[in-house]
């Protein structure tokens, strides 16, 4: 357990030494074993060893974490001119293992080593490998920063780091158009998001006089009127803080409106795409959520508009991917669609369901996103479904661990995403019945976008080139085996958190999460359904599942390819090109923000350059052509501005200085003796005096 | 008087040490053909090195700040914090010196041991209790800067700051011992916390010796630490001397003089301290003023350093004028910081000098970033740390500083010392958009022969860095190192 600390280390070292000592130095297998090396080694550490010993120690039974102080960042007392909480005011760069950073840093470790080990096969030709890597150590080690920090401004240096690695990352294949302007996008979407994240930080320093989680958490629990006092914008400090934490998490985890980053995302390399973009990254607003889901249990409404935004995230995301045909899309709109579910967990109290379906939706929606990148790779990269087709035979490994993923995301019973999302929607059920219906419905959705992406990509006939038909072929064995431990994750990784019928109770990972997320105020999160009704939800949800695979099967499954579906996007053209177009919530962003600013921009130059240049300055300048040269003088440093005018008088005044400099002994002598004699003269004039 | 033992001149010995191998240096140096520049840096290295683990021995075997050799000297965690300090300036002073030296062709034994003697001369003053003591420390820290200042003998430029920095150097002394004399004629003493306890009965009769006698005192410390508007040798003996010498005056010798000037002005003048306050502040606020504003249209990379390092006297003042503790360790945290990023920014110009003093002007470091991209970068960072920009130590140290000076109330001062700053990005950024932005004719790489150089300016690069980013660290240092103190002050 002490060594927690070397968990996010590693990773760094790692980043380190191919990013900067051994930049362009190093062999291809040496690369491979410094970033592989390291990130297996921080995850044998985290799940041998500090995970284990965390869960015998003393801390876990009384149901604390285990804080570990690395150094007093900010130390008490050096703001010690601001009164009230600020006078110690401090923040120490410490490390917290609880149930929800355990869970957490399983979570980042293992999917994050086999991602790792799959790039290193699908990363194999290109170039740049070693930047590849060291940008891919550096997210790690600042997604363990973001997980394990004990106050909220370590993670909000993991937060921004990780910002920075998904930038990096997107952009990868920078000498492409696209991915460079995708890279960006992501920045400056996320940053929109980060300024919100910044306000709540601010409103919580200043209310508590410190970052730390646990003190934070317990002067609340004490003392639940501190939140509840009125702060600003007409909201409690609870609805301030809480709204613009979230604020911060629809930025980072893309949820409307600032989900539209995320599909653009994908111009990164696929592993890319299944750690940052479905596995880990994305899901810190999760997490966030849950980790200071005090602040949401006291803010009622806020919690409302959480779960509200991830139930119309969900549903608007799943709509968008019916219609798409590029294979990552699919999944980038559908990574968007169960976060937006994540959310709605939140939303409605279900901390640890949210979190729950975090896991399972890191096992199963990597794996969809390495089995997508086994199909690129095995087409020579193509990502455009309609020249798939037919591809089950000749990648076995691939096509059978996608139907695991599938089938897990669709809500096949026993597999993972059934048992977590229907947990979702249990709790939805609770809530508000409205919930539960959308919930429902994109539930349905999900199955048919999920089982079309598999008829189009692997049933049928292969609809490329005879040419293109002779290069498929199945991906390496590196490739494969994580394909292989991620399916075997997608499916029985819901095992540990059942929901709870009656008596029997199996709901280990609830439990376990259980004193993070425990409630204020008495009402417990625990669901008290009956079991008739428990099982009434739950044959609901599968009879939909069931639905949506069946359609799926009808239009897109067989030998009939692509026909039927485009019978259907005829009969509705005007829906299929809007589902196809996303809504035009880009065109419209485009139109209203990026247009507005750029416009705003560019009024505020034609200001500079017409107004102020070419009105005031030449204006006046041909006026007093005729002039005398002292008002070309006063022209020139009194219209140019007050700017101008101090830059002179610091610049004369500068050359007074430098006169004053004039190298003679004598002189400096002098200087030294005025001065010395005006201070005595002063003195005394004073001690004459009193 | 009370009786030495002789046992406690063994708490001496980290001076004795380091003052003996400078003399042997001296000694070497001046048989047959010399010693050999690598040679006798490598021993000053070890001498240094030597009294930096005798200087901690030390301190365990003393009392902590109990006065010894009857009430001449005393050891504590201050002297100890300053003495750490010096001790590691002077050895990044002496990466800096080796390739210089041996370029500009001067023997290199002297050079070494005047440089060793500076520094014990540094040691022995912070451990001063005694005006006496002190006064003569300081000398021995003076007359060895006044040779360095002029060891290129055959460079007219190094001969007349030699010159000028030695008649305005006993000038000021001159002046500093007068109002030494005048005080102890006054109180009849010059150990420290005797003569605060005496100050406070003048104080309250209003006595005139005692006044004049301080503010004589004040004047000679004001001028070690080249404060306006005490600080007009500093422009021309800083271009003069060789560079490395130069970053040697600038940080090491002001580092000294400042611990000094904060042990007297806290202890000995601790009474004084509503009197002392006016003088600082207005001095203060000058040393900002003159010295940004001068430096804003200088050409040359070296003066306005100078301009500069009279600027950070201004700020490093205002935790003088805060007369708290947080004044103190804001002081302490500044210097140690400003050590580091000074020393590296001298150690940038030193690498681009050649003969005939080029590399000192603006001009030559246009399109550094391409011809140098380390070394660039090096400087990017000082730049930065200079105007106090984070993510780098200067930024903490000056946070500390104007918080210290808002906290007792001299707000004004603080105001003066944000706007001075504002200005100095001007003439500080000056340099990086030459680095950066413009392009040079010539497009040949910078060779980067001197590992041991490169290697000091990568350490101060990097040491400013991390100063900038666990400052706590260092601020925790420097509080417990005043704090089994007995200040007359706090």
């Amino acid at each position: 357990m002490q060594a927690l600390w070397l968990i996010p280390l590693l990773p760094f070292l790692g980043a380190f030494l191919n990013g900067v000592v051994l930049r362009n130095r190093a062999s291809r297998p040496v690369v491979t074993g410094i970033a592989v090396g390291s990130v297996g080694l921080t995850s044998a550490l985290a799940l041998f060893y500090v995970i284990p010993s965390y869960l015998r120690s003393a801390e876990y039974a009384a149901g604390h974490g285990f804080e570990q102080v690395l150094w007093v960042w900010l130390p008490a007392g050096a703001l010690k001119l601001t009164s009230g909480v600020f006078a110690d005011f401090t923040v120490d760069f410490a490390f917290l293992l609880d149930p929800l950073s355990a869970v957490m840093i399983f979570v980042v470790t293992f999917v994050g080593f086999w991602i790792h080990v799959y790039s290193v096969g699908y990363m194999g030709h290109e170039e740049g490998y070693q930047r590849y890597f060291a940008y891919l150590n550096l997210f790690m080690g600042a997604m363990l920063l973001l997980v394990l920090g004990n106050n909220f401004l370590v993670m909000f240096i993991g937060w921004e780091g990780v910002g920075l690695c998904s930038y990096l990352l997107i952009g990868y294949y920078y000498k492409e158009e696209f991915p460079p302007f995708a890279g960006r996008k992501a920045f400056i979407v996320n940053r929109i998001g980060d300024a919100g994240f910044l306000m709540a930080l601010f409103a919580l320093a200043a209310t508590f006089g410190t970052l730390r989680y646990t003190e934070i958490f317990s002067q609340v629990a004490e003392n639940p009127a501190i939140l509840q006092s009125p702060f600003a914008m007409g909201l409690t400090l609870a609805s301030f803080v809480a709204l613009f934490l979230f604020v911060g998490a629809t930025g980072k985890s893309a949820q409307i409106p600032l989900y539209v980053w995320l599909p653009d995302a994908m111009a990164g390399p696929t592993p890319v795409s299944a750690l940052i973009h479905a596995a880990t990254m994305v899901t810190a607003g999760v997490y966030m959520v849950a980790r200071a889901n005090i602040v949401y249990q006291l803010a009622p409404g806020v919690s409302g508009v959480v779960a509200v935004i991830g139930c119309l995230t969900a549903i608007f995301a799943a709509t968008i991917a019916l219609a798409q045909t590029d294979i990552k899309k699919v999944l980038a709109y559908s990574t968007v669609s169960q976060l937006g579910y994540m959310f709605l967990a939140a939303g409605v109290g279900a901390y640890s369901v949210a979190i729950f379906h975090l896991m399972t939706h890191a096992f199963f929606k990597g794996l969809l996103f390495l089995g997508s990148g086994s199909v690129i790779h095995a087409v020579g990269g193509e990502q455009d479904m309609r020249r798939m087709g037919g591809l089950r035979k000749m990648l076995p490994v691939t096509y059978w661990t996608f139907v695991a993923g599938t089938m897990a995301i669709s809500g096949v019973p026993i597999l993972s995403g059934f048992v977590s999302k229907d947990q979702i929607l249990a709790a939805a059920f609770e809530s508000h019945k409205i919930l539960w219906v959308v919930g429902l419905m994109t539930a349905g959705l999900t199955a048919f976008y999920m089982f079309r992406l598999l008829y189009m990509t692997f049933h049928g006939e292969f609809r490329g080139t005879q040419e293109e038909r002779q290069h498929v072929h199945e991906s390496p064995p590196v490739m494969t085996l994580p394909l292989i431990v991620l399916a075997i994750g997608a499916v029985i990784s819901g095992w540990v958190g059942l929901p709870r019928l009656g008596e029997w109770d199996w709901n280990w990972f609830g439990r376990f999460l259980e004193p993070v997320v425990h409630t204020v105020g008495g009402h417990s999160e625990a669901h008290h359904a009956s079991v008739g009704l428990e099982l009434t939800l739950m044959a609901l949800s599968v009879a939909v599942a069931a639905i949506g695979i069946f359609f799926a099967w009808r239009t897109y499954g067989g030998a009939q390819g692509l026909v039927a579906g485009e019978r259907w996007a005829l009969r509705f053209p005007g829906l299929h090109r809007l589902l196809v177009n996303k809504y035009y919530v880009d065109e419209l962003y485009d139109a209203t923000v990026v247009r507005g600013t750029w416009a705003t921009a560019r009024d505020l130059f034609r200001f500079d350059a017409g107004f102020i240049d070419g009105f005031l300055v030449n204006g006046s300048r041909n006026v007093t052509v005729a002039a005398a040269y002292l008002s070309g003088f006063f022209d020139k440093y009194v219209v140019d501005g007050l700017v101008n005018l101090i830059g002179w008088i610091l610049q004369l005044g500068s050359r007074v200085f430098r006169r004053l400099q004039t190298g003679v002994v004598s002189q400096y002598a002098m200087v030294i003796a005025v001065g010395m004699f005006v201070l005595v003269f002063f003195y005394v004039v004073v001690a004459l005096q009193s | 008087m009370p009786p030495i033992a002789p046992q406690e001149f063994w708490l001496l010995v980290p001076e004795i040490v380091l003052a003996a191998f400078g003399m042997a240096l001296l000694v070497a140096g001046s048989i047959g053909r010399g010693i050999g520049g690598r040679m006798a840096a490598a021993a000053s290295l070890v001498g240094l090195a030597a009294a930096a683990v005798l200087v901690v021995w030390t301190q365990g075997q003393a009392t902590m700040g109990a006065p010894i050799l009857a009430g001449m000297f005393v050891l504590d965690g201050f002297a100890l914090y300053w003495k750490v300090l010096f001790l590691v300036a002077t050895a990044l002073t002496v990466f800096l010196s080796v390739r210089f030296i041996e370029d500009g062709g001067y023997r290199a034994g002297e050079y070494y041991s005047l440089l060793l003697l500076a520094t014990t001369g540094m040691m022995l003053m912070v451990s001063g209790f005694n005006l006496v003591s002190i006064w003569i420390s300081l000398e021995l820290m003076a007359l060895s800067s006044y040779i360095l200042v002029g060891y290129f003998k055959f460079e007219r430029r190094s001969n007349e700051a030699s010159l000028k920095y030695f008649i305005l150097g006993a000038l000021s002394s001159g002046i500093m011992l007068y109002g030494i004399s005048l005080l102890y004629g006054a109180t009849h003493t010059l150990a420290l916390p005797a003569l605060a306890g005496s100050l406070s009965v003048a104080v309250l009769q209003g006595d005139l010796l005692s006044t004049v006698g301080w503010i004589l005192l004040a004047v000679g410390l004001f001028f070690k630490v080249s404060a306006a508007p005490f600080h007009v040798w500093t422009p021309d003996v800083y271009v003069g001397a060789p560079t490395p010498v130069t970053g040697y005056l600038a940080v090491a010798s002001k580092a000294a003089a400042f611990a000094i000037l904060v042990r007297i002005f806290y202890q000995g003048l601790a009474p004084l301290v509503i009197d002392w306050q006016i003088v600082v502040a207005a001095v203060a606020t000058l040393s900002m003023i003159w010295g940004n504003i001068a430096a804003l249209t200088q050409r040359n990379v070296k003066r306005m350093l100078a301009y500069s390092s009279i600027a950070h006297a201004g700020y490093i003042l205002m935790g003088v004028l805060a007369a708290s503790e947080t004044g103190l360790w804001a002081l302490m945290f500044y210097l140690l910081a400003y050590t580091f990023f000074t020393l590296g920014a001298f150690g940038t110009v030193i690498l681009l000098e050649r003969r005939e003093y080029a590399g000192e002007t603006l001009d030559d470091y246009a399109g550094l970033a391409r011809r140098a991209p380390f070394l660039a970068a090096c400087m990017l960072i000082f730049l930065l740390a200079l105007t106090g920009i984070p993510p780098t130590g200067g930024f903490f140290g000056k946070v500390y500083l104007f918080a210290a000076a808002i906290e007792a109330g001299w707000t004004w001062v603080a105001v003066i010392g944000v706007l001075t700053s504002a200005i100095s990005l001007y003439y500080y950024m000056a340099v990086v958009v030459q680095m950066y932005f413009k392009d040079s004719e010539e497009i040949t790489p910078i060779p980067m022969r001197a590992p041991g150089l490169i290697a000091a300016i990568g350490f101060c690069a990097v040491v400013t860095v991390i100063l900038g980013l666990l400052p706590g660290i260092f601020v925790n240092l420097a509080k417990s190192s005043i704090l089994p103190l007995a200040w007359n002050l706090l």
